[in-house]
């Protein structure tokens, strides 16, 4: 029994150990959460108006729409005809790695009003590539590397001696060795959700097109939500 | 005859081999709980003492800088210099770090100062052996990867 008792109260100890680690967990995942908001909010003023969600659209011959962003949430997809009163569309094909939505063609030439959210990528990770020429990104697994900048002194410059895949990941060529390089990826275990809708001149939701948008950035922790930031941007700076 | 009540040598030997079952599933929890722990607080310590000497960097800007071709430092306006030599990081000639830094960049992005530390010791983060790295952008209020 007294065997029992101690095991017993060490077995205690060591949830409360493994408790304090999950807080300590939650804790580091929210700094990082809290930093991917912050940035995604900054990277707004440099995305132009008309390419953030919703947007006004129109199709080519063929019916394609291409989205303002990649990556768009298939779940989250409306397609409506403005046309006096919206009606929605189906759309017949979804290529979410390309940004791009198929339409009846039809509708080609006819404005159409696109709401969408999609993931953006974290920017950015900053790293002085080793002389084994690999960098460990920090955001697994990578979804997509958007771009690659090498900085020179106080300039970045593209970065063009790389290959990506989702199979083999991210290889860098001889050249990119000492150097240091800023990588624009998306990886999925930390995920920025961004979603948009229009507002009135009084900052309440409405469904057709206005000069004022209200975006939402929602941060994902594998699958689960930590928390969300809201700008509101306009169609003149 | 009196007869005395009393646990068999059985008995004793199955309580005794399932209490050194119990201890040794709870000794190997402890160990790996541990390890995971000190990790995480490592983690923690670190990430305040980046960035701590990320504020302090970015408050020498206020006057200006420019940044060293290396990534590796900055000149300030006022002449003083930020310097990362030999696992030292050095403002002033006066030390950011306690702790040995593995590697140090810095760059700017749209106007904005990033900068970048790769500190010693490593993690197992989802599964994978890494060294502790942080990152920090001028007027943000936290950051990490």
């Amino acid at each position: 029994m007294i065997a029992l008792a101690l095991l017993g109260f060490l077995l205690e100890s060591q949830l409360a150990i493994f408790q304090s680690m999950k807080t300590l967990k939650r804790q580091l995942d929210y700094g990082a959460a809290a930093h991917n908001a912050e940035v995604q909010l900054k990277r707004f003023e440099h995305i132009p108006f008309l390419d953030l969600p919703p947007q006004v659209l129109k199709p080519d011959r063929q019916g394609w729409l291409r989205l303002g962003q990649l990556d768009f949430d298939p779940t989250t997809l409306e397609v409506q005809l403005l046309q006096g009163k919206l009606e929605p569309v189906v759309p017949l094909h979804l290529d979410p790695v390309r940004g791009r939505i198929q339409v009846p063609a039809a509708l080609a030439g006819q404005r159409l009003l696109v709401n969408y959210a999609y993931f953006a990528c974290d920017r950015s990770e900053t790293q002085r590539v080793p002389q084994s020429g690999q960098i460990d990104l920090a955001n697994q697994p990578v979804m997509r590397v958007e771009k690659i900048l090498q900085a020179h002194g106080e300039e970045l410059v593209p970065f063009q001696d790389w290959l990506w895949s989702l199979e083999s990941g991210l290889r860098l060529g001889p050249s990119a060795r000492g150097e240091v390089l800023v990588v624009d990826y998306r990886g999925q275990n930390v995920g920025n959700r961004i979603s948009g809708m229009f507002l009135d001149d009084s900052l309440r939701r409405q469904l057709a097109p206005s000069p004022l948008k209200l975006l939402t950035v929602r941060e994902l922790y594998a699958g689960h939500e930590a928390f969300s930031v809201s700008a509101v941007r306009t169609a003149t700076p | 005859m009196k007869t005395r009540r009393a646990f068999t040598l059985i008995e004793l030997s199955i309580s005794l081999v399932l209490v050194g079952l119990l201890s040794s599933v709870t000794m190997n929890l402890f160990r790996s709980w541990n390890a995971i722990y000190s990790s995480l607080t490592l983690q923690a310590q670190r990430k305040m003492d980046t960035r701590r000497a990320a504020l302090r960097i970015f408050n020498s800007t206020r006057g200006g800088a420019r940044i060293l071709p290396d990534q590796r430092g900055l000149a300030l306006a006022d002449g003083g210099q930020l310097r990362w030599s030999e696992g030292k990081l050095l403002l002033r000639g006066q030390s950011l770090f306690h702790e040995p830094l593995l590697d140090f960049c810095i760059i700017r992005r749209d106007g904005i100062l990033h900068v970048a530390f790769v500190v010693e010791g490593q993690v197992v983060y989802q599964g994978r052996k890494r060294a502790l790295r942080y990152e920090y952008d001028q007027g943000f209020g936290q950051g990490n990867l």
